[in-house]
């Protein structure tokens, strides 16, 4: 997805993320995420153990393979945590800090020397680099109308940058829904809705495959008090 | 020419939202009103709002189009929407039982 932005005249072309991130164990409290860029550009991570309370902050050089350690972790602990620019965010993630004793650190007298650390046991896989770039939102949103309402609404709660980003992460979200197979509910008017417990997104799509809504729920039984009936995504052909 | 069908808000009355705010399954449209803002779907079944709690905030509030994308109609009429949906709320209510004159 790139845009062109207009600021005073000058033409300000879109981040784009080109590469992971992937979150990497790099001692027992500590965690090395990477990503890369189209572009050089600046690094921060905001992270916490709520993925609506993202308060703290790490920061790394500018440039366009990015590496950000974060620090004083919990072991044991799901971190979800977003990746971008001071300005804009590009993705969101998880990830599980093994507990102590689960996973040898690095300098460690088990682990030998010269070895990469393991990767962290990530509870939402990163992006792979080839993934599909989401169509526009004329194309992925039912009431195009609505969209600009939904993303004031909702979008922060994806950290989307504006309505087309907004859009295409509940696009990218239904993509993920149906390479894994997630939980969804499919009613008698074909609405489909899908949901991971493991970010809190909740999306409804409508019969056409068309976005309806994409935000995260306050209740946790919200998914299960939805109408419909389960449903094997393999099965849809949107 | 086909006529798009459109449908009330059961919140203030807007006679213009794009689907039924409940389906068919009991469901939510999730469809967000223009006029009022309610998100049927969600305002309601995951933030605990009522309609007519909504529509007392609203109201307080100066019945202000909400909506940022969408522009309101030429003939939007806030006040005279909330009262017809108020008064299709009274006349759906159960009526008082008749006194027992004479008795």
């Amino acid at each position: 997805m790139t845009g062109l932005w207009f600021f005073g005249g000058v033409s300000a072309r879109a981040v784009e993320l080109t590469e992971g991130p992937r979150a990497s164990v790099t001692g027992s409290r500590e965690v090395s995420l990477e990503w890369s860029t189209d572009v050089s550009c600046g690094s921060r991570v905001q992270y916490g153990t709520s993925p609506r309370m993202l308060t703290k902050r790490a920061e790394g050089a500018v440039g366009t393979h990015h590496v950000v350690v974060l620090t004083d972790l919990v072991p044991g602990t799901v971190y979800h945590y977003s990746v971008g620019t001071a300005r804009y965010p590009l993705t969101t993630n998880t990830f599980i800090l093994p507990a102590l004793g689960a996973t040898p650190a690095p300098d460690s007298p088990t682990a030998p020397s010269g070895v990469r650390p393991p990767a962290l046991t990530n509870s939402v896989p990163a992006a792979p680099v080839e993934a599909s770039r989401p169509p526009p939102a004329r194309v992925t949103w039912g009431n195009l109308g609505s969209l600009q309402d939904h993303f004031d609404r909702h979008g922060a709660d994806f950290s989307a940058r504006d309505p087309e980003h907004y859009a295409g992460l509940a696009w990218e979200f239904r993509e993920r829904a149906i390479r894994e197979n997630w939980s969804a509910k499919r009613d008698e008017d074909g609405v489909v809705r899908i949901y991971d417990p493991r970010t809190g997104g909740f999306a409804a799509y409508n019969r056409n495959g068309t976005t309806k809504t994409y935000f995260k729920p306050r209740s946790r039984s919200y998914f299960e008090r939805q109408p419909g009936d389960r449903f094997d995504l393999k099965t849809w052909k949107p | 020419m086909e006529t798009v069908k459109r449908h009330p808000c059961p919140v203030c009355g807007y006679p213009g939202l794009s689907e039924p705010p409940r389906t068919r399954s009991g469901g939510g449209s999730y469809e967000i009103c223009p006029s009022c803002g309610f998100q049927f779907g969600v305002s309601d079944d995951d933030a605990g709002e009522t309609y007519s709690v909504w529509r007392e905030r609203w109201r307080a509030a100066g019945m202000k189009w909400s909506s940022r994308g969408l522009r309101p109609p030429k003939d939007w009429d806030p006040a005279t929407h909330v009262s017809r949906v108020e008064s299709e709320a009274l006349g759906a209510a159960p009526k008082r039982p008749k006194r027992n004159r004479g008795a």
